[in-house]
């Protein structure tokens, strides 16, 4: 088009009448997180009534619930981790977290299991394990200019075979690794046992998280990079740096990750994130459930949790409800219903508000 | 495809040829724009109608009407003497046919398949390559370019072909009338003669077209007609042999604003804040040589291509320069990232803030501190949002961004205010030297007076001030000196006060003179500058 | 603009039957097999080859549909289970029912085709990433065959499909039926994406969706069509699996999506749609397959093939990200 490309002046874009219900309506359409609780709310309620109707195997209660939450630790460490490689846009995801979580698990399996190293310098070890893992992929993805879904596409096939052929295939059960088990006992609060590791790992990981977003000035980069790529360069922000930074981050929770699963099962496992369909997976459908958006730029740490708890305590009411393993499989049904739906659902919320 | 069947017409026809596209008393509005106060505007069958007229005069409007991606809010639009309705299929089915700026091709298709793309020639289920590459040779010799591109992939081609075999494609559409959106912007000399030639074999066929540029010289080679718009409204039409550069030059700018602006100092002579020597970069620009004093406003006006764009990037990092020096302050310095620039205190406004510029949907405070994170830090680790607020809503208030508050999201803004937001990023610092790229491109009035006003006043602090610009007036009114590029370099500078007529000429005509048709011309038009 | 005219430009043809990036490919399996030959006795006769190609088959045959979603920029995860669900009710079908090698077919073509199709509407019409959408399928799809399996394997199928499998009556003059399959079905492909209009027009969609729509390229319909051909594929696959023998157990069919998409990235088809070829693929899978194979020969452990593919998948990218950027400086 002729220079005047930019049209003068639009009308200013924003929502147009507002009318009690409608506007409500509306508003719980552009805020996920409200959304997200509703559906959490109606899904608890759905399952209680189920359980004092008698259908379910088991009762489903809070202490149920607080069991529950042990599968919803390494789900959403991993799904902020997605949060934080899709926010940094240009088609950022990452495939290998299952894959690095099998590695460095058997990295601290072995320090910690085998070479008798004290707990901290081991959990250092996962760390950096971790970092250097991310940080391969923060290369690859940004200063190399792979797409990222070949890149981490290939470092899930390199150390998930690194993890397998590190000790023949075979698990560290060693006994400071059964004993590592106490950390993610439960802990008694207000009658309920819950799982050491909400409080030890997922809260201040995500608060972490949350401040890096939020309030760092870190967080204001990455979502600018993920916005707009080309402003981002213009305003003087190292776009590579900040693409490295989300994958390295996202290898480093792995990490945590890694940990909290030696632990959770006194033993170190070759194929602990990689295992059926992987962690990777639900890890996503977590972040696109939490309002993640593909494109990049947009993304909310409440989100993700909320879409974590969503996802456990719908399947934790699934294997109550199916009898023997008809209950995990219907727990993969639910996982690609929950997934299709909410990008549908996705899709149909930016169309509206492109329109606007 | 165009099967020519009628002869070309003789030169002096006994009857005048038929209108084709008539549009009456076409009025738009966009947003708080008038953008076009009742055109007319007709073509006629094998004439070349060029359209001419400062950004912002409504071109791109119009032309948005004529092929259906726009609707008049009064007016009509009447092909064949039948309405057409605003939409781009009935414009297409009517015969009108658009070739934009940018080419849009297939890079991975040959040239013959993007041709024929949507509508391939089969034979059986397979398309039938033979007889594409057939029609396309035939297209091709028509037109008068290189028969041998047919099967070439068009990714390996140059911009600048890729640009013509656009104009192919378009015209094995059979259209009626061809709108050439700025098609030579992007050409060299040589595929701009090309272009002319297809151009003329256009109008053998009685194709009426629509040619919209800048760049006058050419027009006097190519054009039947000009009309010409100012402020969406159509201030003349004549035949283009009734009519010189000059006059439409004049006709384009009207009136001018005289003088500075009250109030504002002429720079004191100091050491230059920013001096560049030699500067080139190779496709884009050379032997760039200029200074820029504390509190001087130095403008650098180009026609599209002229190499003012890429020498705005250079200057911020993003597209290096590839030799020459470059001194801040006395000191040289190396701009190779756009994080160097900043560091060295060069601030930049590009010249397409969607593109470039905004962060849409973040708020207002995001896209203004987004540059100045190390500035907002307590204890290196987290922004203070207090702070980022506050200066937000001072640059809000300093500059008039008209806005609920600083939270909100950039893209419930006019085109004005997001520039405005834009601008506010690089007022938070007061930088040593602010390139600006099109400042006011897509801006209403009103705001274009407040950022005019903001640049002086920054000028007046003692920043450097390079405004880059193909919006003459506002050169013109801003700017201590002038400097005018073409084809790369710098060709002319003029101080203020300087008339509109002669930086356009200027910018427009040409001193390199190269064996090309546009020779007469470009001669025609420093004959005209010389003898004011 | 510089004064200077352009000169001699290179002249490439359209679309040739070979691209560079494939004669390399064809370089390094060559080079491969020479070096193993060497390294392994056993590795250049007859068994081991013909094993080489029954295992490529199925990745070759599905890597020709998925050659096609990629060059049109989307991808499908879905195929593992979908090859799956195939293979459990075609398997029951034979074994319960005595169904026949053609009807057999048939009816893994059909639900294939159908798998296919979920796939593909809801990425043309639901407007939802590729990624998305078949990561949702691939659980779903995970599901239903968990649900036909009813919580056992499939055991005892006889041997009817077998003229596809990998044993000695799928072979003709010593070629493995499977692999003829896969490349008779890669050279329909290969000819239907140079030859045909809406072949060429994945290419379009690809480089360009929105501007492909305008310009009367139907967009929606040729996306339906690579993921309900992916799913036809998927059927063949299903029966070529079926027809190497042995049972059919729950887990069938992980990481096959992996291994597929692997083929078709090293084969030099890019990942941001618009260019590649299936013969790549073929190449891509034949390269895969001869890692695997080499690897278990040289009595390395198993899972060093992941390794190597990972490594393998990253050097094709990279070469044709060089490729693209030297190209741009034109």
């Amino acid at each position: 088009m002729t220079t005047d490309t930019q049209a003068p002046d639009t009308q200013a874009a924003g929502p147009a009448r507002r009318a009690g219900v409608g506007s409500l309506a509306r508003s719980l359409l552009e805020d996920r997180v409200a959304l997200l609780v509703i559906l959490l709310v109606v899904v608890l309620v759905w399952f209680l009534v189920l359980s004092a109707g008698g259908y379910l195997v088991a009762p489903y209660d809070l202490d149920y619930m607080a069991s529950a939450l042990e599968s919803m630790v390494p789900l959403a460490i991993l799904g902020l981790a997605q949060l934080l490689v899709i926010v940094s846009g240009r088609g950022g995801i990452d495939l290998s977290v299952g894959a690095m979580v099998s590695l460095v698990g058997m990295v601290f399996g072995f320090a910690y299991g085998m070479w008798d190293w004290p707990f901290l310098p081991a959990l250092l070890l996962a760390l950096a394990a971790g970092v250097v893992l991310g940080a391969v992929n923060g290369f690859l993805v940004a200063y190399l200019q792979v797409p990222a879904l070949i890149a981490t596409l290939a470092t899930y096939y390199a150390y998930s075979s690194l993890a397998l052929i590190s000790n023949d295939n075979a698990p560290i059960s060693t006994r400071p690794l059964q004993d590592l088990n106490s950390i993610t006992r439960s802990v008694q609060l207000g009658g309920l046992a819950i799982p050491r590791q909400v409080f030890t790992f997922l809260l201040p990981v995500a608060v972490i998280i949350w401040l890096l977003v939020n309030r760092a000035p870190y967080g204001r980069r990455l979502y600018a990079v993920g916005t707009n790529e080309v402003a981002a360069r213009y305003a003087s922000l190292e776009v590579a740096r900040v693409r490295f930074g989300a994958y390295t981050l996202s290898g480093l929770l792995s990490a945590v990750v890694a940990v909290i699963t030696a632990a959770q099962f006194a033993s170190a496992r070759p194929d602990a994130g990689t295992v059926g369909n992987g962690m990777a997976l639900p890890a996503i459908t977590i972040a696109v459930l939490g309002g993640v958006a593909i494109a990049g730029g947009v993304g909310r740490v409440a989100g993700v949790l909320v879409a974590a708890l969503l996802i456990v305590w719908l399947n934790a009411g699934i294997l109550l409800y199916f009898e023997g393993s008809q209950g995990s499989q219907y727990q993969l049904f639910a996982l690609g219903a929950v997934l299709l739906v909410s990008a549908l659902f996705n899709a149909l919320v930016l169309r509206r508000r492109g329109a606007s | 495809m165009a099967t020519g069947a009628a002869p070309p017409k003789a030169g002096n026809a006994v009857t005048e040829p038929e209108v084709l596209l008539r549009l009456t008393g076409i009025r738009k509005r966009y947003g708080g724009v008038q953008a076009l106060r009742g055109v007319d505007f007709d073509v006629r069958s094998g004439e070349v109608h060029a359209l001419v007229g400062e950004n912002g005069a409504g071109k791109s409007t119009l032309i948005k009407i004529i092929s259906g991606a726009e609707t008049a809010d009064e007016g009509t639009v009447e092909m064949d003497g039948r309405r057409l309705g605003g939409n781009t299929s009935a414009a297409l089915d009517a015969g009108i046919a658009t070739v934009y700026q940018e080419p849009q091709l297939f890079g991975e298709l040959s040239v013959a398949e993007n041709i024929f793309i949507g509508r391939e020639l089969t034979r059986g289920a397979l398309v039938d390559r033979a007889a594409q590459r057939a029609k396309v040779n035939e297209l091709l010799d028509r037109l008068r370019l290189d028969r041998t591109l047919a099967d070439v992939r068009v990714a390996d081609i140059p911009v600048g072909e890729q640009q013509l075999v656009s104009i192919a494609k378009a015209f094995s559409h059979d259209p009626k009338i061809l709108i050439l959106d700025e098609p030579s912007a992007i050409l060299t000399d040589r595929e701009i003669d090309t272009l002319f030639q297809v151009v003329r074999g256009l109008r053998e066929h009685d194709v009426g077209i629509i040619y919209i540029s800048h760049r006058l010289d050419e027009l006097s080679v190519i054009a039947d007609r000009v009309t010409v718009l100012r402020d969406g409204e159509k201030v003349a039409a004549h035949p283009m042999r009734e009519v010189t550069i000059r006059k439409i030059v004049e006709l384009m700018v009207g009136h001018v604003p005289g003088g500075p602006p009250a109030g504002h100092r002429i720079a004191a002579d100091v050491e230059p804040a920013l001096q560049v020597s030699g500067l080139g970069r190779r496709g884009g620009f050379h032997d760039v040589s200029f200074a820029v004093r504390p509190g001087e406003v130095v403008a650098v006006y180009g026609l599209i291509g002229s190499g003012t764009g890429p020498l705005a990037r250079a200057l911020y990092g993003i597209d290096p320069a590839d030799t020459g020096t470059t001194t801040l302050d006395g000191r040289p310095v190396r701009l190779p990232t756009p994080q160097a620039a900043a560091r060295t205190g060069i601030a930049l406004l590009p010249g397409n803030r969607k593109a470039q510029g905004v962060f849409g949907i973040k708020s207002i405070a995001f896209n203004i501190s987004v540059a100045h994170l190390h500035l907002l830090r307590r204890l290196r680790l987290w922004v203070d949002r207090r702070r980022e607020q506050q200066v937000a809503t001072d640059l809000i208030k300093r500059i008039a961004i008209k806005a609920p508050g600083p939270q909100t999201p950039v893209n419930a803004l006019s085109g004005g205010n997001q520039q405005k937001v834009v601008l506010a990023r690089q007022l938070v610092e007061r930088p040593g030297v602010l390139v600006l790229e099109e400042p006011t491109q897509g801006v209403d009035v009103g705001a274009k007076e407040e950022i005019h006003k903001q640049i002086l006043a920054l000028a007046d602090q003692g920043t450097a001030v390079l405004v880059v610009s193909s919006d003459l007036l506002e050169v013109l009114e801003l700017a201590d000196r002038v400097l005018v590029v073409r084809a790369g370099t710098i060709v002319a500078e003029f101080g203020r006060g300087a008339s509109q007529a002669d930086v356009l000429a200027a910018a427009a005509g040409d001193e390199s003179g190269e064996g090309t048709m546009l020779d007469s011309a470009r001669a025609a038009v420093a004959q005209e500058v010389d003898t004011r | 603009m510089s004064a200077a005219a352009t000169t001699a430009r290179p002249r490439r043809v359209t679309a040739r039957a070979i691209e560079g990036q494939e004669l390399v490919l064809l370089g390094v399996l060559a080079v491969l097999w020479l070096v193993l030959s060497f390294a392994v006795d056993t590795f250049f006769t007859a068994s081991t080859l013909q094993d080489l190609m029954a295992a490529v088959a199925p990745v070759a045959i599905v890597g020709v549909g998925m050659t096609a979603i990629i060059v049109t920029g989307g991808i499908d995860v879905s195929v593992g289970s979908a090859v799956a669900v195939v293979m459990v009710v075609v398997g029951q079908l034979v074994r319960d029912s005595g169904l026949g090698l053609l009807p057999a077919i048939a009816v893994a073509v059909v639900i294939g085709a159908a798998l296919g199709l979920v796939n593909g509407v809801l990425v043309a019409y639901g407007r939802v990433h590729p990624i998305i959408v078949t990561f949702a399928t691939l659980n779903l799809y995970r599901w239903l065959a968990f649900q036909i399996f009813g919580g056992e394997e499939v055991n005892n199928i006889p041997g009817t499909l077998a003229a596809l499998g990998g044993g000695a009556e799928g072979r003709s003059f010593g070629v493995p039926n499977a692999f003829l399959l896969a490349v008779v079905l890669a050279a329909l492909m290969w000819a239907y994406m140079r030859y045909s209009p809406t072949g060429r027009h994945l290419y379009a969609i690809g480089n360009d969706a929105h501007a492909a729509r305008l310009q009367g390229v139907r967009v929606t319909r040729r996306l339906v069509s690579v993921y309900v051909i992916t799913g036809l594929l998927v059927g063949l696959a299903a029966v070529v699996y079926i027809g190497g023998g042995g049972r059919i157990g729950q887990a069938v069919g992980t990481g096959f999506e992996l291994q597929v998409i692997a083929a078709v990235v090293i084969g030099g088809t890019s990942i941001l749609g618009g260019r590649g070829t299936v013969l790549g693929t073929v190449l891509g899978a034949l390269l895969v397959g001869t890692v695997s194979a080499a690897v278990t020969l040289l009595g390395w452990p198993s899972e060093l093939t992941a390794l190597f593919i990972g490594v393998f998948i990253l050097v094709a990218v990279g070469v044709d990200l060089l490729r693209q950027r030297r190209r741009r400086s034109l």
